[in-house]
């Protein structure tokens, strides 16, 4: 009798500072396979692939009763970057800032992948996940913005039970890049403005 | 004993109670509503369609956004020349208002002109902090759906359309903020960098 009543205590109290503690636990990155792309048309062009800090640095928050997760995936947008350019445009050179990026004369266009937001939630059995990317191409030597789709990945992954749902947290994740991945590279596949060997 | 253990379960039905958030219904629209108004001008054609009635802001976006002062503006651009590309951004939607009275709460109104009030498009990011929903993940799931429904800047090629949400924020709560406002609209074109204007009344 006495030890269920000092279980209760301790559940209870663990309840409770979960509840008003609002903690933020910052995640090592997640490895994410990027996703096989099929082989579409190569648009004429050799273009400046900007992958900078910002990006390097993007985190998502997963929103949990209170608290919240951090899970840092600027890695993985960055190989999704270059997955998606290296298989839609003829030559990609990369390079850390648009500066830097006006200096490649070879090249005729510049690509700046740009995360404009994210969020997620939970409910109904499953976590979800939105990000939304802006990719801007510029002419390189104009600097006139060309092409500028954003793009807006959604993806959702059941939340499994108390002994996987960490697991499945990061699938989402990984759900949500693989939809990123391939609507970006629909994007680039169906851009007009991209197709003729004049930007 | 007994109050301990129903204090427990109360805190993990509070914990639970989370869980049962259900998913917000995607917006597919078969044919132009009829509180839908368009105009085209150079080639480009543009229809809004105001979200005012509380029930269909409800079944969309699972909150009454009349009722909370966010004003819901469903957008579709087309493209109907034949060698020209726009640029469609979100800022460069503006809510006018012409009558008299105030159609927004005061602070967001972002300058003002002699023919009324001026209201720039607010970040979906940022409707949530207006709302003050209790339930984490009741709020959670509403604000990742304004994000997802959310129209997305892009360049529009001949031939091309786009479609999505654009929100104003704070309106008067519970007002019907179509009334007397318009829309004004730019859209530049990507190669002479010239601007297109277009402003669509959305009064009935």
């Amino acid at each position: 009798m006495k030890s269920i009543r000092l279980v209760t205590q301790a559940l209870f109290s663990v309840l409770v500072l979960t509840l008003a503690s609002g903690c933020s636990i910052t995640h090592a990155p997640i490895s994410m396979q990027q996703s096989p792309l099929p082989a579409g048309r190569v648009l004429p062009h050799h273009a400046v692939l900007v992958l900078n800090q910002e990006l390097a640095d993007y985190k998502v928050e997963l929103h949990l009763v209170g608290g919240s997760d951090v899970y840092p995936i600027g890695s993985a947008l960055q190989d999704y970057a270059r997955n998606v350019t290296g298989k839609c445009f003829q030559q990609i050179d990369v390079v850390p800032s648009e500066e830097k990026a006006s200096s490649f004369a070879s090249d005729d266009l510049i690509l700046i992948p740009q995360v404009v937001k994210s969020d997620t939630s939970f409910g109904n059995g499953q976590y979800n996940a939105t990000l939304v990317v802006v990719w801007t191409v510029k002419n390189r030597t104009s600097l006139n913005v060309v092409w500028l789709k954003t793009i807006t990945a959604n993806a959702s992954e059941e939340m499994g039970s108390p002994f996987n749902n960490f697991k499945h947290r990061r699938h989402v994740f990984q759900r949500v890049i693989d939809d990123l991945s391939s609507r970006t590279y629909e994007a680039f596949q169906g851009a007009t403005a991209l197709q003729g060997s004049q930007p | 004993m007994k109050i301990k253990s129903l204090i427990l379960l109360a805190s993990s039905s509070l914990l639970l109670a989370g869980c049962t958030t259900e998913k917000i219904t995607d917006y597919q629209p078969a044919s132009p509503s009829i509180s839908e108004s368009t105009a085209q001008e150079s080639g480009v054609e543009v229809a809004l369609d105001p979200f005012v009635e509380s029930a269909r802001t409800k079944k969309y976006f699972d909150i009454d956004a009349v009722a909370h002062g966010i004003a819901i503006l469903h957008v579709r651009v087309a493209n109907k020349t034949a060698n020209q590309t726009f640029l469609v951004k979100k800022e460069d939607f503006q809510l006018l208002r012409n009558g008299s009275g105030d159609l927004t709460g005061g602070e967001k109104i972002e300058s003002s002109s002699p023919t009324g009030q001026v209201m720039g498009v607010i970040g979906a990011g940022a409707l949530m902090g207006l709302v003050g929903i209790a339930m984490v993940s009741h709020a959670a799931e509403v604000q990742r759906n304004f994000m997802s429904k959310e129209m997305g800047d892009q360049t529009l090629a001949p031939g091309e359309n786009m479609e999505g949400f654009i929100y104003f924020a704070p309106v008067n709560h519970g007002e019907d903020w179509t009334r007397t406002a318009t829309v004004k609209i730019k859209l530049a074109e990507t190669k002479t960098q010239q601007s297109i204007e277009l402003k669509l009344p959305l009064s009935h």
